[in-house]
C-alpha cells in the first residue's frame, strides 16, 4: 500500500516537493470538480485548483493532518482561495502565467477534439443550472450544498473544509433543503427540480 | 452529466504537477523560530570572512559518470507520449554513454553493475550535443518550440554531411572527420544533477537552479 496522506503531508512540512507532487496527483481530481462546482468555469477551475495548491504549500505548516486524509482541508483552502480569487490571482500571477491549459485537441483526433469541447460545455452548462438552483441560499448555506450535495462530501469532511461544527453544517443543510424545496414548488411543474435526483446525481 | 465523472484533463494534471512541484522546490524549508537567530549569526559570519557575496548556486559532483541523462525540455517529471502507441508514455529523456570496444559481457566480472561496459563520460554536454545533432531529441516533436524560427533541419532519412560541427564548448562532435554531423539543432545545454546522475538539460547556465537541482560540479 502507499503512503498515506498524513505520511505525505509530513514530509511536506519538512519541505519534500516530491510528496507534494504526489498529494496533488491525489487529490487534484476531487479539488477540480470542486472548483468547478463554485466557479461554473472549466478554465477558472483549472486555475483555481493551481491556487489552491500553492496556497496549501504556503500554508503547509498550519496543518497538522490527524486523519487519513487532507482532502478536506484542501476544499477548504480552495473555498478561501474561490473568495479571495483577485488576490490569489495577483499574488500568483508569475505562476499563473505559466500556468498550462488544457487544449481539449491535444493528441486528439477531430472527432474526439469536438467531443472534448462538448463534454466541457456540458458539464459547465450543468455546474451553471444547478448554481442557479442556489441563488437564494445565503453564502454558508450555499457551501453545503457544494461540498455536500454536489460533491459528495460527508457532514464532518464538510465541517472540516469550512471549519465550523458539524451541527453548524446539519442545520445549514436542513436550511438549505427546505428553501430549495420551497422554490421548487414555485416554478411550473414542468421545471420543477427533484432535489433527490440532483443529489443521486451529482454525488 | 454526473459531477463525479468530471476529472482534471490528464495532460493539464501533469503539467500542472510540474511546476508545482518545481515552484515547491523553489521555496526555502521552513525555519523552526528558534533557530532563525542562529542561522542568522551564521549568515553574518560567513558574509564578514568573504568580501565578495555573489548568487548562491548549489552544486553536487557526480561520481559515476557511464550513463548520462539528456533531457528532452527544462521539465524533470513530464513523461512525453511515445508517438504510434496511444496512451503509452516514456521518461522524459533518453540515457546515452560510450561503450567498451570489445567488452565481453558474456564474461562481465560484475554482473550486478548495470552500467557495466560503458565508460566514464568526460564531456556530458558534447556527449548529448550528439544526440541533438542527430535527432534523437527531437523524435516526437516534444521540443520543436526549442528550435528558433528559420532553423532549417535536415529532410528526415537524409544522409549526414555536416563537417566540422562543434558542440556550444567549440569541441568537436565528431574528432572523427570520417564521422558526420546530421544538422539538426543543438540547443544551449547544461549539466545539472538528478538522482545522483548527470542530466543534461536545454536551457542557460541557471535552468538548473530553476528547476531547483544542482549544477554539475566540474
Amino acid at each position: 500500500m502507499g503512503e498515506t496522506d498524513e505520511d505525505l503531508w509530513r514530509k511536506c512540512i519538512a519541505g519534500n516537493a516530491d510528496a507534494f507532487g504526489m498529494l496533488f496527483d491525489r487529490h487534484a481530481d476531487a479539488v477540480f470538480r470542486y472548483c468547478l462546482s463554485r466557479c461554473g468555469s472549466w478554465h477558472d477551475a483549472e486555475e483555481l485548483v493551481s491556487i489552491t495548491f500553492l496556497e496549501a504549500w504556503r500554508q503547509r505548516n498550519r496543518l497538522r493532518p490527524e486523519r487519513d486524509t487532507v482532502l478536506p482541508w484542501l476544499l477548504g483552502v480552495a473555498t478561501n482561495a474561490n473568495r479571495n480569487r483577485a488576490r490569489g490571482s495577483r499574488r500568483h500571477a508569475d505562476f499563473l502565467a505559466r500556468l498550462p491549459h488544457s487544449d481539449p485537441r491535444h493528441g486528439e483526433s477531430e472527432a474526439d477534439h469536438a467531443e472534448s469541447v462538448a463534454s466541457r460545455l456540458d458539464a459547465e452548462r450543468a455546474v451553471r443550472e444547478l448554481l442557479d438552483t442556489t441563488a437564494g441560499l445565503n453564502d454558508g448555506e450555499r457551501d453545503v450544498v457544494i461540498l455536500c450535495l454536489m460533491n459528495g462530501a460527508g457532514q464532518e469532511e464538510a465541517a472540516k473544509a469550512l471549519g465550523v461544527r458539524i451541527g453548524t453544517v446539519k442545520s445549514r443543510l436542513h436550511r438549505a433543503r427546505a428553501k430549495l424545496a420551497a422554490m421548487n414548488q414555485e416554478l411550473d411543474p414542468i421545471e420543477k427540480l427533484d432535489t433527490t435526483i440532483v443529489e443521486a446525481r451529482m454525488s | 452529466m454526473n459531477l463525479s465523472e468530471v476529472t482534471y484533463p490528464r495532460d493539464t494534471k501533469n503539467r500542472v504537477q510540474n511546476l508545482l512541484v518545481q515552484e515547491a522546490r523553489r521555496t526555502p524549508k521552513l525555519i523552526p523560530r528558534w533557530r532563525k537567530p542562529a542561522m542568522l549569526t551564521f549568515a553574518g559570519l560567513a558574509l564578514a570572512g568573504t568580501t565578495a557575496a555573489g548568487v548562491y548556486v548549489a552544486m553536487a559532483p557526480v561520481e559515476d559518470k557511464r550513463d548520462i541523462r539528456c533531457y528532452y525540455r527544462a521539465d524533470l517529471t513530464t513523461r512525453l507520449p511515445v508517438v504510434g502507441v496511444p496512451g503509452e508514455t516514456k521518461n522524459p529523456y533518453i540515457t546515452t554513454g560510450i561503450f567498451i570496444a570489445g567488452f565481453d559481457t558474456e564474461n562481465n566480472p560484475n554482473p550486478e553493475d548495470r552500467n557495466a561496459g560503458m565508460k566514464q563520460v568526460v564531456d556530458p554536454i558534447n556527449q548529448c550535443s550528439r544526440s541533438w545533432d542527430m535527432g534523437n531529441m527531437h523524435q516526437t516533436g516534444v521540443n520543436d518550440d526549442l528550435i528558433p524560427e528559420g532553423f532549417v533541419s535536415p529532410a528526415p532519412g537524409a544522409m549526414p554531411t555536416g563537417e566540422g560541427v562543434r558542440d556550444q564548448n567549440g569541441k568537436p562532435l565528431f574528432p572523427d572527420p570520417a564521422i558526420k554531423a546530421s544538422g539538426n539543432y543543438i540547443p544551449f545545454l547544461t549539466a545539472c544533477v538528478v538522482d545522483n546522475t548527470v542530466a543534461v538539460i536545454p536551457g542557460p547556465a541557471e535552468v538548473c537552479a530553476r528547476l531547483g537541482i544542482p549544477t554539475l560540479e566540474k
